[in-house]
């Protein structure tokens, strides 16, 4: 059996990518699974139909947190209606690594985040 | 099962036999027995010595070999507990380090044990719990220690 805790899924775990907040952001969402007490702030800008900032802030395992870290360097620039299509075999490629059920949820709940934050109404200026 | 079958209509049996068609689970019960009789063998008073023996080592092992970063839930004192350690490692997701420990054959639980308003009390998100029976012995505290040392490395 393979490990899932690769070098990849480790280096955005010690080191992810747009971590903190976005200044300016115009929309903003938290994301948190309970069972495991995950959570994680997601803000971002979005402008003409595009995701042109984001970032990631809180506390997660390895799986959840590196899955946030490569998906929003990911999503970045990229349109929101595609981004919106995005689903869990996605995820499954992004990651690389096969995922036990119990698991799976740590590595989708960055997709459910971003989901929400796609949804999300803007912050009044 | 069936009350009465007649070729347009059938009735039923009356609830439970109606969902108890087929052999009971003899052999359920025989093993049952066997089971309860293998315990009164060893010893009830023998089974919780073993298991709090194998608690305050696995305690006393993890003051050793991490000082301050693992916190052990209950605290040092190894009474009256029985034969479970629930403990979080400073820096190590719970979900991660029972994952690591699971590719190497040792399982053990991590979350909030049904006990989610402790954890809540403790602000821990949630922590990893080892349970020992009278199927575990010293090494299996040893493999685990060891096994947490790596994981630790790897995780900081």
């Amino acid at each position: 059996m393979t490990s899932i805790y690769q070098e990849i899924i480790l280096d955005h775990y010690k080191h992810p990518h747009n971590w903190g907040t976005v200044t300016d952001a115009t929309n903003q969402t938290t994301i948190s699974n309970s069972s495991c007490g995950d959570k994680f702030d997601l803000s971002g800008v979005i402008k003409n139909g595009v995701l042109k900032e984001c970032s990631f802030e809180g506390e997660g395992c390895a799986i959840s947190t590196a899955s946030a870290s490569l998906l929003i360097e990911y999503a970045k620039g990229k349109k929101i209606n595609a981004l919106k299509k995005l689903d869990a075999s996605f995820i499954l490629k992004l990651v690389g690594i096969e995922l036990s059920p119990n698991r799976l949820k740590c590595a989708l709940l960055p997709l459910e985040g971003l989901q929400k934050l796609l949804s999300s109404s803007r912050i009044p200026i | 099962m069936i009350d009465e079958v007649f070729t347009d209509n059938t009735t039923f049996n009356k609830v439970p036999n109606k969902f108890e068609a087929g052999t009971p689970d003899i052999a359920g019960v025989i093993g049952l027995k066997e089971a309860i009789r293998y315990l009164q063998k060893i010893g009830l008073g023998a089974i919780y010595k073993h298991e709090t023996e194998l608690s305050s080592y696995a305690i006393k092992s993890f003051s050793d070999a991490f000082d301050d970063s693992v916190y052990i839930l209950g605290g040092q004192s190894h009474l009256p507990r029985i034969g479970v350690v629930a403990f979080t490692l400073k820096g190590c997701h719970p979900h991660d380090v029972a994952g690591m420990l699971g590719e190497e054959n040792i399982c053990i639980r991590a979350g909030h044990h049904c006990a989610m308003p402790l954890h809540t009390r403790l602000q821990l998100n949630a922590s990893n719990r080892a349970s020992f029976y009278l199927y575990n012995d010293k090494t299996d505290v040893d493999r685990l220690i060891k096994s947490l040392v790596n994981i630790k490395k790897t995780l900081s």
